[in-house]
């Protein structure tokens, strides 16, 4: 699904967007490799994740004392937001339209999955009738709000997502199951639930945070690299780019802004809903706030912000922090202080507020600017491309 | 650059991998070897067995957002359970089932979590105790949106659930799950607790109006007043207006209530909503013109509004006023350990981890559909309501209701803003396991079919 | 459904009552976003502040939990009354609002208004947390008082058409619309007002023209402030008061108002108000359930046909 979505848009690219790709005609060649690395180097790091999170870090919470260690399932949630956020940071970092609204294509896309599990209970199903669902529903709210733009753009996007969560929430109730939650997914497991989703991967007991549903959002993790990847570097990735810089460059070269802001808009929601129908695959639940409130939307811009935008790792670095404090820095007791249950948000502000100040390109980003000083190279080597997408030229 | 990095974190990997890898191996014997403590004649399920000398509860209560300060006395009453259950103490002492020396041998240790009261912060919370902390049991909930949603997950990985402060007819109906029990009443019990006070107090054939939060809890509770209110009062219902979640400024609803008909009042709002609801319906004048009547009262609720609770009747779970031995010896526990009386929710989270331990012994293994088996049909009357039972068709405690009144301003103190008028006993409450909620509840599996 | 006579009377009072709160929130944000293209996200906060200021003001409360209370603390407040809450809160709001404006604004006048958007974002999360973890996460009483000048608020009067209508709220009309007009007046009549109308449609020009800029800025963002605040404490005197409401009841209604009013326009926060604030009122009182989602929808259609809103000229804040 994803994949046919993004390849009838590469085939528009090819067509209309000939201006941009001249001037990369063998920086396309390099591209290509860095494609195939950027794909083995995220596997490499998918293969090693769940068991850096749930048992070194549970070893290392062992020798300090405290809980610090992660737990099975929390890998996948990382990755499903990852996915939404490589989506959202297209729009954000690339295009730089901040949108307030993604929560309705998560939102319903969880729920037509979850509806649609109870007459075909296959998860894969599940995933492109979800994906479809949000992208049906993205055209027409994003052909009506890309037109405007900055705060207009962020309200109008909001509107659409409230008006989601209020119907889903009252009189949709008897689609929703309203504020008790939608809990009838009728699907488990892959191959008709003879791979239950929490088995695991493999018969190894040390290994047993790698659950068939990790292995379910690793691949589909994959395919969203790989294919965030040609976007960006595609020549509808330099144009993204160029509008989030430049809008009146963009339409003077005579291409078709609106179009192009479009097409960010629903590429970012087929993310959104892949994440969505992945989401209640994992959780096999969900409620209305968790899938439609602007909050949530809210919780994707502080995700892809805090991680940095503008390369494709930063915000799933970005989803990675984020669930990782909400979920297991909150339950941290301290010695002196004690739990610090509530106070992970008051944390969590310092931090996004630190970030857009003083290192716009994220965290990852002030990682690697850091990589880059501490070994005293050029930065534009190995930092320059993504610094380029993004804050270094903001200030 | 990029490839000192890889070399670096490489060298992290193989050197913890090791480490991991050890332990790990050591997991394997202990899974080959037959598990611990003899306690193994039962397979594996959920989080059962149980290794090591300790056993692990986890209590999940909302610690941020509108309702951490309930959360909070929940907690309390929960860190207060644990004590006794490893110390002595309290209901332990007088409980025969229970030992004060752990449970089944083993200490009992606790994780917090905090659901922030958001069915998937809960969710969320709940699944980090059960799969990286290995509890066996959690317990908790502070609306019924993050009960029934926590209830869901303990069913799908066969871990007990016991419900704190649910209040909603689909806990333990429409929503009802097999690993799951609950202590509190629900919306049914209250209209059939306030129909016979308020009909004395009121009179009979009265008109009444009501407002009622549009969710699930909200529109049960509507259901049963109007239900009672009918059958009992002979009152008639003029209308029943949704008021959507989240509202905060009711004047609207309020203004449309007809003065001149109504003679009661319902207001079908829960802790903060009600804590908005009830001062405009007084500073509307409504209450001069009609009767009030708030359902389901709760600390939170009467605090926040304690300038307008005055004569307003509503239901509440218990109160550290009553009388018997039991709600004396909690209320004096609790009040020598944190220097304050008990709200109802820290009695129902003490008497759910305390139930929760006396089940086990009482079925002498962890083994989850063991320890169900053991609290279904259970009769009691040690937890300070007279005599209960915990019902095996819905899992839904039989019990007392108790019918509150607010004080006025004057009568009132910090710890006591509410009398008890009345504790309808459990004779006159309650529904058949097939009429009522529990007509739709099915419980599903034990795990062990 | 046929509405009597007294039910749009109601209608009316109501949609005006919530639009005045909805208007000077909305007045607050449109001027700062006009003249300095600043968009703050924090203007929930600044309600939030408003009204816990209001509170510990107006009256002496009792702490249950918190930082404050774990060090012994356990009363705040001065007990000072209404009127005291009324002079104090739009005095300290102001005073924020040039903090805010030096230390928070400024160094991001010239970054994306992403930026803007992400700061403010951020620093209403740490004001929130801030005052929960310091004062505690509980909920107070709204902080109506009973008698002001000697007369008795506390009970409704009876008015025509409308029957009985509080009085504290007939009294919070009285109060907003006439803070809302000096407000106005204040824009379109002096000459601060001048700057803030030339830079609302266009800041450029003032900026070339070499008025003092800076000290105006401050100015205006103060202002936005200080109505902010004021807002807060009319919110706190209606409704309970707790860490979440700047969230939940101020910030999105603000933007909801200044787009359809249009933003940059101080009339049309205003009459933005107005519009939402009766949409709400007259849905409520006939299709509850729906009001919410028409109220949205409303605002959605609003940008889509009319994008300039009701009063909006420029491109301000696009």
């Amino acid at each position: 699904m994803t994949d046919r979505e993004v390849a009838t848009d590469g085939g528009a690219v090819a067509e209309s967007g000939e201006p941009a790709s001249a001037s990369g005609g063998s920086a396309l060649s390099r591209l290509r490799e860095r494609d195939d690395f950027v794909v083995v180097a995220s596997a490499a790091a998918l293969i090693v994740f769940p068991f850096l999170l749930v048992d070194v870090l549970g070893i290392v919470g062992d020798v300090i004392g405290l809980s610090i260690g992660g737990y099975t399932g929390l890998p996948s949630l990382v990755l499903i937001y990852g996915i939404i956020v490589i989506g959202f940071n297209l729009l954000l970092g690339y295009t730089g339209l901040l949108s307030f609204g993604h929560a309705a294509f998560f939102g319903s896309a969880a729920y037509s999955a979850a509806l649609f599990s109870q007459v075909v209970p296959s998860p894969l199903l599940m995933v492109v009738v979800g994906t479809l669902v949000a992208t049906l529903l993205a055209w027409p709210i994003g052909f009506v709000s890309i037109r405007r733009s900055g705060v207009y753009f962020a309200v109008l996007t909001l509107t659409f997502g409230q008006a989601l969560y209020f119907y889903a929430l009252g009189p949709g109730s008897w689609l929703t199951n309203g504020d008790n939650g939608f809990s009838n997914i009728e699907a488990d497991g892959l191959f008709l639930g003879a791979l239950p989703f929490d088995a695991p991967l493999t018969p190894l007991p040390f290994l047993d945070s790698y659950t068939v549903m990790y292995g379910f959002a690793a691949v589909s993790m994959l395919v969203a690299v790989w294919v965030g990847n040609r976007i960006i570097n595609s020549p509808y990735g330099l144009i993204f780019e160029a509008l989030g810089e430049n809008e009146e460059r963009v339409e003077f070269v005579g291409l078709n802004v609106f179009r192009y802001k479009l097409m960010a808009f629903v590429i970012s929601a087929v993310f959104a809903g892949v994440g969505g129908a992945l989401f209640v695959i994992h959780e096999q639940y969900i409620h209305p706030t968790t899938g439609l409130y602007w909050i949530q939307s809210g919780d994707f811009v502080i995700m892809t912000v805090l991680g940095g935008t503008g390369g494709l790792v930063g915000p799933v670095f970005g989803a990675f922090v984020f669930e990782y404090v909400a979920n297991v820095v909150s339950g941290v007791s301290l010695p002196a202080i004690g739990s610090i249950g509530s106070l992970w948000r008051f944390v969590l502000g310092a931090v996004f507020v630190t970030i857009v100040w003083v290192f716009p390109r994220g965290i990852y980003g002030a990682g690697e600017d850091l990589v880059a000083m501490l070994t005293d190279r050029s930065g534009g080597e190995g930092g320059g491309d993504t610094a380029a997408a993004d804050g270094g030229e903001r200030e | 650059m990029a490839r000192d990095t890889t070399a670096l974190s490489r060298r992290d990997v193989l050197k913890t991998s090791g480490a991991a890898g050890v332990a790990g191996l050591a997991g394997l014997a202990g899974c080959t070897g037959g598990g611990g403590g003899g306690d193994s004649e039962y397979p594996a399920l959920g989080n059962y067995p149980v290794e090591g000398d300790e056993v692990v509860f986890g209590f999940n209560v909302p610690q941020s957002g509108s309702y951490s300060q309930e959360g909070a006395d929940e907690l309390r009453g929960y860190n207060l359970a644990k004590e006794h259950l490893n110390n002595g103490g309290g209901w332990v002492d007088s409980w025969e089932d229970l030992s004060g020396d752990g449970v089944l041998g083993k200490t009992v240790a606790s994780v917090e979590g905090d659901t922030a009261t958001d069915p998937d912060t809960a969710r969320q919370s709940a699944t980090r105790m059960i799969n990286r902390d290995n509890a066996i049991m959690i317990t908790g909930g502070s609306s019924s949106a993050t009960a029934i949603a926590m209830q869901k997950l303990c069913q799908e990985e066969k871990v007990q659930f016991m419900a704190c402060l649910t209040h909603s007819n689909d806990t333990t109906g429409p929503e009802c799950v097999r690993y799951s029990f609950r202590e509190m009443f629900n919306a049914y019990m209250t209209g059939q607790a306030l129909a016979p006070v308020l009909a004395e107090e009121y009179g009979e054939d009265l008109n009444f109006y009501q407002l009622y939060a549009d969710y699930s809890w909200g529109q049960t509770q509507q259901d049963s007043m109007n239900q009672f209110f009918t059958e009992v009062g002979g009152w008639s219902q003029i209308e029943s207006v949704p008021t959507p979640l989240g509202t905060s400024d009711y004047s609207s609803y309020l203004s449309d209530v007809p003065r001149d008909e109504t003679d009661v009042l319902v207001l079908n709002h829960y802790g903060l909503d009600a804590a908005n609801s009830l001062p405009q319906a007084i500073e509307a004048g409504l209450d001069q013109d009609m009767e009030i009547v708030v359902p389901l009262y709760n600390r939170l609720m009467a605090e926040a509004a304690a300038g307008s609770i005055d004569g307003i009747f509503g239901t509440a779970d218990w109160s550290w006023q009553l009388e018997d031995s039991a709600s004396q010896s909690f209320t004096e526990a609790f009040r020598s350990e944190y220097d304050k009386v008990p709200s109802y929710a820290a009695r129902l989270a003490y008497t759910q981890a305390l139930q929760y331990a006396a089940a086990c012994e009482r079925a002498e293994t962890f083994y989850p559909p063991e320890v169900i088996r053991a609290l279904e049909g259970y009769e009691y009357d040690n937890a300070g309501l007279g005599a209960e039972t915990m019902r095996a068709c819905d899992h839904q405690a039989q019990r007392d209701v108790l019918v509150v009144r607010g004080l006025p301003s004057s009568d009132q103190t910090e710890s006591r803003l509410l009398e008890v008028v009345n504790q309808t006993s459990r004779d006159q409450l309650g529904y058949g396991c097939n009429e009522g909620p529990a007509a739709e509840c099915e419980l599903g599996e034990y795990g062990d079919e | 459904m046929l509405l009597l006579q007294s039910e749009i009377a109601s209608i009316l009072l109501n949609g005006l009552q919530q639009g005045a709160i909805y208007a000077l929130l909305g007045i607050g944000l449109t001027i700062i976003l006009g003249t300095m293209e600043f968009l703050n996200l924090a203007h929930g906060a600044l309600y939030l502040v408003g009204a816990y200021v209001g509170l510990i003001v107006f009256q002496e409360t009792t702490l249950t939990n918190g930082f404050l209370y774990s060090i012994g603390i356990t009363s705040l407040g001065f007990d000072g009354g209404f009127l005291a809450a009324i002079v104090l809160v739009p005095v300290i709001g102001f005073g924020i609002g040039l903090l805010m404006e030096r230390f928070v604004a400024e160094p991001f006048y010239d970054r994306p208004e992403t930026d803007q958007l992400l700061v403010t974002f951020g620093l209403a999360l740490i004001v929130e947390e801030t005052i929960k973890n310091v004062i505690g996460g509980n909920t107070f009483q709204s902080i109506a008082p009973s008698t002001l000048f000697g007369v008795n608020v506390s009970q409704p009067v009876s008015l025509p058409f409308v029957g009985l209508f509080p009085s504290w709220r007939l009294l919070i009309i009285v109060i907003t619309f006439f803070v809302i007009g000096v407000t106005y007046l204040a824009i379109e009549r002096t000459d601060f007002g001048l700057v803030v109308q030339a830079g609302t449609r266009d800041s450029e020009m003032v900026r070339l023209l070499g008025i003092k800029i800076n000290r105006s800025y401050s100015l205006v963002f103060a202002l936005g402030a200080a109505l902010a605040a004021f807002a807060g404490l009319i919110g706190a005197s209606i409704q309970t008061i707790s860490p979440q409401i700047g969230t939940t009841q101020a910030l999105v209604p603000a933007f909801l108002t200044i787009v359809v009013g249009g933003a940059g326009s101080v009339r049309g926060a205003i009459a933005g108000g107005m519009v939402l604030g009766l949409i709400i009122s007259a849905m409520t009182q006939t299709y509850s359930q729906w009001a919410q989602i028409v109220l949205y929808l409303f605002v959605a259609l609003m940008l889509v046909f009319r994008p300039q809103g009701l009063f909006g000229t420029a491109e301000v804040g696009e």
